[in-house]
């Protein structure tokens, strides 16, 4: 079997150069500017944070095959959401995911989808961490992000948790309900 | 052309509605207004933008979903388009008499209904099925209701997709990538309701094999 013409490696400090130059944003949407600023110039150090290390922080990188040209950038870390009685949910925050301007809405030769590939390869990573990662998974996205939104939704993130603000949505992966009637 | 989609204003349905209650006249200058509006900048950036969409995907659109792959820009330009239109709308009593819209949010989505929650008002329950149709059955989908008063005991009630259109430009401190901020990691009650069952399995729709 021919490899893909893709590749996903994780990232690290050696990126910062890489990362630096990432361009993913249209100039003239703010919340995809965010997106952007952040990789460029505060993700290796989110990454790479010491006091982080327990979080399990994950870089990743999606790279073209033939090239080397960056498509891609992804990150996910592990957390636990707290609820105001003291309860407590493990769960995985998708900190971010961002197709390269160049490559956003493209499909390779063998038909997948650049932002494919790269949400396949967050829940890849996230289903194979050692100890075992909490199989709940959510993302923060901007309201306006209609594109990002649906991505998620593509990718199990189905349910509404309440909003951090205003403008975002928290988006999180579908539960089977303990009330809810299975027959 | 095989397969060409042709856009016109949503206050074509007005001059119709119009139409058919016997004010033609009413009627023909909505018409008009419809025309101008379609004629305008907004319209033929949206048409623009549409253009590079699939068949599938222009539909789509038209039905109320945005296509996850569609440009940034169409969201806005439907925006600019709503709000073009809604400016006129409102300046015009003969139609905000016309039907009455009830617009909000879903908060709730049950086995038969959903509940739809104005903005700063109160919440209706509306059939799950509706919602269904207008592709908005989903919690935090804008939905609209518009209701045609056929007499005083009966109306016809038309549950359609609606967008947010207002401009909210102040995006105040909240950063989505703020590890420290409490407003992340804090749940309602609600939310924990919603994370108390079994997390589905996840989805992997594309194989992928990560180098480290």
């Amino acid at each position: 079997m021919s490899e893909p013409d893709w590749r996903i490696r994780s990232g690290g400090l050696a990126d910062r150069g890489l990362l630096s130059s990432f361009d993913c944003a249209n100039p003239a949407v703010e919340f995809e500017v965010e997106v952007e600023r952040f990789i460029r110039t505060q993700l290796i150090d989110w990454a790479s944070a010491p006091g982080a290390a327990g979080d399990d922080p994950r870089l990743l990188l999606a790279l073209v095959r033939a090239t080397g040209e960056l498509f891609g950038v992804a990150a996910h870390e592990r957390v636990i959401f707290q609820g105001s009685d003291g309860n407590q949910f493990n769960a995985t925050k998708l900190e971010v995911a961002a197709i390269a301007r160049a490559w956003q809405g493209c499909c390779f030769r063998t038909g997948e989808r650049t932002s494919d590939v790269l949400m396949s390869a967050v829940m890849a990573d996230v289903s194979a961490r050692v100890p075992p990662r909490d199989s709940r998974v959510f993302g923060i996205v901007h309201k306006d992000n209609q594109r990002s939104i649906a991505l998620c939704r593509r990718y199990g993130l189905m349910e509404e948790m309440s909003s951090p603000d205003l403008n975002y949505l928290r988006l999180v992966t579908a539960h089977r309900s303990p009330f809810r009637d299975h027959n | 052309m095989a397969g060409q989609m042709t856009l016109f204003s949503s206050l074509n349905v007005e001059s119709a509605r119009l139409a058919r209650l016997g004010n033609s006249a009413e009627a023909a200058r909505v018409a008009c207004a419809a025309e101008e509006l379609e004629a305008g900048p907004e319209f033929a950036e949206l048409r623009h933008i549409m253009s590079y969409l699939s068949g599938y995907d222009a539909q789509q659109v038209v039905d109320g979903v945005m296509p996850e792959d569609a440009p940034a820009e169409l969201a806005e330009a439907l925006k600019a388009v709503a709000r073009r239109t809604e400016q006129w709308r409102t300046s015009e009593l003969t139609l905000t008499t016309l039907a009455e819209v009830i617009t909000g949010r879903i908060a709730e989505v049950h086995k038969g209904y959903v509940v739809l929650v104005r903005v700063g008002g109160p919440a209706t329950m509306v059939p799950r099925w509706m919602a269904v149709a207008a592709q908005r059955d989903t919690v935090g989908s804008l939905l609209a209701l518009v209701m045609d008063k056929l007499d005083d005991g009966r109306a016809v009630v038309e549950a359609v997709p609606a967008i947010d259109v207002d401009d909210h430009t102040g995006t105040g401190r909240f950063s989505p990538f703020g590890r420290g901020d409490p407003r992340i990691l804090s749940i309602t009650e609600a939310d924990e309701l919603l994370l108390a069952g079994e997390p589905q399995p996840l989805r992997i729709l594309v194989p992928v094999l990560i180098e480290e």
